[in-house]
């Protein structure tokens, strides 16, 4: 591959990339800067054959995981500015205050369970779909999510946050 | 109707339009609005992200190894046969080794020099900016515990990853893929060789019992920086990798 090949790639596949981390991250500077890193990444493990529907997978995989990362690492340096929001949040959904017990909620959980919780619960994805997008089993998924929803409802009863 | 896809369907209908989706946004407002703004905010990649990010997209990876290759080969023909037989007694001899032999645990870590244009790869033994920003990827062979430390001539261990707190980062997952770390670290101005280390450890390793680890046979002077390459007493089972910077002045 020659750079004018990874630059084609890169206006092919970096709006998906970019529109991944802007959902995640609310924020365009940021999204920017995520964009940048998960690309490199996709870069580096660039093959010729890859169908676009795995590459898709991939970079939902991918920059899922890293976006996590970013809010998960700014919540501990005790940053606020950093906060998941559904995207398409119907009109009276998720109210500010309900959106920040859900933040808290998920940090407390492990990459994988926490990108199991954000594509059902931010994305509305089907189990099957979401599994296939993660690379895990469907049955890894429901579980994941048995376990999310049970710990979070344990969390919140407790009233901790 | 059906139910609306998701945004990764969608993402799949905007580089194939007439795919298996199709139909339904056709017929659907809510999915329209959303292929819109997807669309909106990938013409906001064209105009704003792209033109400041491709330069150090590519240029990140033009050291990768492998980036200079030569286009796709051509498919090779009948000649695998001859070699048919010899290689599945090597796959046998592998399958078997690999049931008997679980292979060590091992991590790399690539180190970048941050500036406000792009993150520049740094090769072992490069020389730095002594105030540079360095941000870093890992590569662990299975999921670990992760440290990233550095050793200076004076015998200073500093933490770098996670930057708080005394445990060490939860579980790195999906190991077949790099991990570019959520963190910045900005050397100390010094001059000099420092060398930078990659922990992996199965369980957690509490920062103190770390640093005491480093610190156990760590000899002070440049060249004993230069020519460190572990840190002993790490509990079994922990994979462990540097690269040594030369900070310049």
């Amino acid at each position: 591959m020659d750079e004018q090949a990874a630059a084609r790639l890169y206006r092919t596949y970096g709006p998906a990339v970019y529109r991944r981390c802007l959902r995640l991250l609310r924020d365009r500077e940021l999204a920017r800067d995520a964009t940048q890193d998960v690309f490199v990444q996709l870069l580096r493990h660039w093959t010729p054959s890859t169908e676009p529907e795995a590459v898709l997978h991939w970079i939902y995989r991918v920059a899922t995981n890293h976006c996590l990362n970013l809010l998960r690492n700014a919540r501990r340096h005790g940053e606020q500015s950093l906060e998941l929001a559904p995207a398409r949040a119907a009109a009276g959904a998720a109210a500010e205050p309900q959106r920040l017990v859900a933040q808290r909620v998920l940090s407390r959980f492990d990459e994988v369970t926490q990108a199991v919780a954000v594509g059902v619960f931010v994305d509305g994805m089907e189990h099957e779909e979401l599994a296939r997008a993660l690379g895990i089993s469907r049955r890894t998924v429901s579980r994941r999510l048995d376990r999310f929803v049970e710990s979070a409802r344990q969390f919140l009863a407790r009233g901790e946050g | 109707m059906t139910a609306c896809p998701s945004d990764l369907r969608l993402e799949a209908l905007l580089l194939a339009p007439d795919g298996a989706d199709a139909a339904h946004v056709t017929a659907c407002p809510a999915c329209q609005e959303r292929l819109a703004e997807m669309r909106a905010q990938g013409e906001a990649f064209a105009r704003e992200v792209y033109p400041a990010t491709v330069d150090a997209v590519v240029a990140s990876v033009r050291d990768a190894p492998g980036w200079d290759a030569p286009g796709p080969r051509a498919a090779p023909r009948l000649r695998w046969l001859r070699f048919a037989v010899p290689l599945a007694a090597a796959a046998a001899v592998a399958l078997f080794l690999l049931v008997r032999l679980r292979p060590a645990p091992t991590v790399e870590l690539s180190v970048f020099v941050q500036d406000a244009a792009r993150a520049a790869p740094v090769a072992d033994g490069e020389r730095v900016p002594a105030s540079a920003a360095l941000r870093f990827e890992v590569h662990p062979s299975s999921p670990c515990c992760l440290w990233i430390l550095s050793v200076d001539p004076s015998g200073n261990i500093a933490r770098l990853y996670p930057p708080k707190g005394d445990k060490a980062s939860e579980e790195l997952i999906h190991p077949a893929e790099p991990h570019v770390l959520p963190t910045t670290a900005v050397l100390d101005g010094q001059a000099g060789p420092a060398r930078i280390f990659a922990v992996c450890t199965k369980a957690p390793v509490p920062w103190p019992a770390l640093k005491d680890a480093a610190a156990k046979k760590l000899e002070k002077g440049e060249e004993a920086v230069r020519q460190l390459r572990a840190i002993s007493g790490l509990p079994r089972g922990s994979a462990q990798t540097s690269v040594l910077i030369e900070k310049r002045g």
